[in-house]
């Protein structure tokens, strides 16, 4: 297999100021091109380890690290946040917090006149980026904030995408938003794993959306990561992820109960598409 | 039980023109359960703050425990219905989480014991320790400024208590811990709560009675059970209820009802279904 | 909405407004030069005359003119605090008109003169303000300035600075709502407890204002800013690069520069400008 993109290995990171490690002994390796969805309880170290993907930490948090962060063959300990940057775009979870222009158009263009690119290549990777996430052009001179909450979301993960970095990081993309814009962003996320071949990191609540997505799962849990395996093999241990804090989407739980009750004894659904298949194979026995 | 709260066909404009709310009337018993849902800009904060005294209606009025909500001082109304906002940020304002929690009960002009005792209450039903009382809340953590938060509401002692998205960006066991509070302050102290809220799970689980809304207006009102089971006006809405409820309205035609609420009751049903067929 | 709205830093335009066709450097220069006009000239007639072409400036760039309305009281009351101010301090001399006495105080004929002349030279001054801020958004202040040539950096902290001020007027409603919840019956409280409330906000909108800058700095370091001094070297100016300097700027931007050349001279160089050819001075 080719050389991992991103390689987190033993990092441990703790912030000035608190008594515990965040992170406690954290080994990680993706590929170029997986889509990946990181879930675990809050307050596990799930922002820090997305931070520490594009350099805020260490860079820009007073704190202890140890071990190596190494993406895109840059030591994040070695190149700053600005430079990590032309490899790694970063969506925040409050859409409001990141905005650094008045207008749509200045916040998309933002990182490439940063990036000194030409004219005509800031217009057509602008273009780009709001067609993938579905912005229409009389958006462009309209405030970000006078948005609803999943055009926020999506104006703001268009101004990460029109830099055309390698790795995306979206750390709880939409949980502030309201259902509708939750849908909206996880339709972008869809669009992006069909057209465009990066590296893309979500962590996410809502693993209903995230587990049909995703080509690999990473449960982060007190500082640590005790399971890392595609969706499908990552689910099928219901039990193993309640204990850790995790609830898996209501179809999946479902099923577990049925094979707990000895009602069924298949894989576990991944949608609701595949829990009415169960059901049906279930109830068409008798 | 006596009636809390009566709307009586409400309207509200906001100064800028926009419509909040159009002709809202609903009616809310002592110690009931409420969820008021529906997407962003379809009214539910506006009914809510409209409910709480913090907005008065444009017509239309708002009566609580019998009390005109235009009539009534702030003062008295802070008394009868409490509002907690999202961002505890915005409602923290003093020094020491001791005159945080003292704020309400002292605007309230109680003697200064009662105070003490209120604080001492509040703090204890939230769960923060005696050792916070001097701490300056900006420093606490965002879990801890929210009970901060709830703490100085509940040191009034509302009767109803709204709470603006309890479980946005809780994680699955932080929002099941802050329901289940609510749930003890509705069943132990006799709370009327409403919550508004996007998170459907956590409305089956825990409200009695669900106000769904679209466009400022109340599209249904009724048990929860029987709000989700309208698929299709709750689709208008753009209101996706639970993906248990969801899967339970695709097998309808094997005789699994359209208003399933719990894991455990889609389980029960599909288990008697096999056991009933075979 | 019938016509479609831009949020500028004080309320809304219509995207029609013709406002629009001009360069923002050109309405950036606006308010430098015209401003400089009721500095210099003190006749009252010729403010009144200037605050009436505003007048017809906001009507004729679609501004809503309920954006003055909101300050009626304002300018009422501007005008008491300056006409009791030159009552009081103002001074007195035994040629002075004296109008009416209250008691120790001598209202003269001489004071309110003057108040009226530095009250109207007020006006014309904040309705360009007032002008100003209802027809630029952010953007337009970091264009005008990106183009006379002001370093990205400062530019854009000019418009970060004003922005921020719009966020904290939210939070300030916000947490004006907060404290109603709370109990707070405003109204009842006497003048001296209510200035003590205003001191209190300044709490949670400082907290929010610092969790706020933090924000925005990961977010800088997020799209790769780098802060490289006031050179802003390799960055792009695309947004600059859309707008275009036309006839009609140029000509706008000469003719406020002609007159503002023309003022200078003639204030210099005769005494028409003079006081004691306003109206106000035969009585």
């Amino acid at each position: 297999m080719a050389e991992p993109v991103i390689r987190v290995e033993g990092l441990k990171w703790k912030y000035e100021g608190s008594r515990d490690w965040v992170l406690r002994g954290v080994d990680l390796e993706i590929h170029q091109g997986e889509f990946v969805g990181i879930v675990g309880p809050n307050d596990s170290g799930k922002t820090t380890l997305a931070m520490s993907l594009n350099g805020l930490v260490p860079n820009n948090y007073p704190g202890v690290m140890e071990g190596r962060v190494v993406v895109d063959g840059m030591d994040t300990r070695e190149h700053s946040v600005a430079e990590i940057a032309e490899s790694v775009g970063f969506v925040f979870p409050d859409p409001e917090s990141q905005f650094l222009s008045m207008t749509v158009e200045e916040e998309v263009v933002f990182a490439l006149e940063n990036r000194g690119f030409p004219r005509e290549e800031i217009e057509e990777r602008m273009w780009w980026a709001l067609e993938l996430t579905n912005i229409p052009e009389d958006y462009l001179e309209k405030p970000p904030y006078e948005l609803s909450g999943g055009e926020k979301q999506r104006v703001a993960i268009a101004s990460v995408l029109a830099m055309r970095p390698k790795i995306i990081v979206l750390d709880e993309p939409t949980s502030m938003l309201d259902p509708i814009g939750k849908t909206e962003v996880i339709e972008v996320l869809t669009e992006m794993k069909r057209r465009y071949n990066a590296t893309v990191i979500v962590i996410e609540h809502r693993l209903e959306d995230i587990a049909p997505l995703a080509d690999k799962m990473v449960l982060v849990y007190r500082g640590t990561i005790p399971k890392v395996a595609p969706p499908r093999e990552f689910f099928q241990d219901v039990d193993f992820l309640l204990e850790h804090d995790v609830f898996p989407p209501d179809v999946m739980v479902l099923v577990n109960e049925l094979r707990r009750r000895g009602l069924y004894d298949g894989p576990v659904p991944m949608t609701v598409d595949e829990a009415e298949g169960v059901v049906r194979e279930i109830l068409g026995r008798r | 039980m006596g009636e809390a709260v009566r709307v009586d066909h409400i309207s509200y404009v906001y100064p800028d023109g926009t419509v909040g709310l159009k002709e809202a009337t609903l009616t809310i018993q002592e110690g009931e359960f409420l969820a008021f849902i529906g997407q962003n800009g379809s009214g539910k904060t506006t009914l809510s703050k409209n409910i709480s005294g913090l907005l008065k209606p444009t017509t239309g009025d708002v009566w609580v425990f019998g009390r005109n909500t235009r009539e009534a001082p702030m003062s008295e109304l802070a008394t009868l219905v409490g509002y907690i906002f999202q961002n505890p940020d915005h409602q923290l304002f003093n020094q020491t989480v001791y005159d945080e929690i003292a704020y309400g009960p002292r605007n309230l002009k109680l003697p200064e014991e009662e105070v003490e005792e209120r604080v001492t209450e509040a703090m204890r039903i939230v769960g923060l320790d005696e050792s916070y009382r001097e701490e300056h809340p900006f420093f606490l953590s965002k879990g801890l400024r929210q009970r901060v938060a709830i703490a100085s509401i509940l040191a009034m002692r509302p009767r109803v208590i709204i709470v603006d998205e309890p479980t946005t960006g809780q994680d699955f066991k932080q929002s099941i811990d802050i329901m289940d509070f609510l749930t003890m302050l509705n069943r132990e102290h006799g709370h009327t709560i409403i919550i508004i809220t996007h998170d459907m799970p956590i409305v089956a689980k825990y409200a009695e009675r669900t106000v769904a809304m679209a466009d400022g207006r109340i599209l249904l009102d009724g048990p929860t059970r029987e709000v989700f089971a309208q698929a299709e006006v709750l689709a208008r809405a753009n209101i996706k209820p639970p993906q248990i409820t969801r899967l339970a309205q695709r097998l309808g035609d094997l005789g699994i009802p359209p208003n399933v609420l719990s894991i455990e009751e889609m389980a029960d049903l599909i288990e008697s279904a096999v056991k009933g067929g075979s | 909405m019938p016509t479609k709205m831009r949020r500028s830093l004080l309320g809304y335009l219509p995207v029609d407004s013709p406002i629009f066709s001009l360069h923002p450097m050109t309405r950036l220069l606006f308010l430098l030069i015209v401003s400089a006009y009721p500095m210099i000239v003190r006749l009252p007639e010729l403010n009144v005359a200037g605050s009436i072409f505003m007048l017809a400036l906001f009507k004729v760039s679609k501004v809503d003119l309920r954006v003055i309305k909101n300050y009626k009281m304002a300018f009422v009351n501007l005008f008491f605090v300056i006409a009791i101010a030159y009552t009081f301090f103002g001074g007195y001399n035994p040629d002075y008109r004296v109008l009416i006495k209250l008691g120790p105080v001598k209202v003269c004929w001489e004071n309110l003169r003057w108040a009226t002349v530095v009250y109207i030279q007020l006006i014309f001054a904040i309705l360009i303000m007032i002008f100003f801020l209802s027809t630029m958004r952010e953007r337009d202040i970091v264009v005008g300035l990106r183009a006379l040539r002001v370093p990205f950096v400062l530019a854009y902290m000019a418009g970060l600075a004003l922005r921020s001020i719009g966020l904290s007027i939210i939070d300030f409603n916000t947490i004006r709502e907060a404290e109603k919840a709370r109990a707070l019956d405003l109204q009842a409280l006497p003048f001296s407890e209510k200035v003590k409330k205003f001191g209190m906000y300044i709490v949670p909108l400082v907290a929010l204002a610092i969790r706020r800058s933090d924000e925005v700095s990961n977010a800088l370091d997020s799209r790769g800013f780098r802060f490289t001094g006031l050179r802003s070297g390799r960055r792009t100016d695309y947004i600059l690069s859309k707008y275009r300097m036309t006839r009609l700027d140029y000509a706008v931007l000469a003719g406020m520069g002609v007159f503002l050349a023309g003022i200078v001279l003639i204030s210099v160089y005769t005494d028409w400008l003079a006081l004691e050819n306003s109206l106000l001075y035969r009585i």
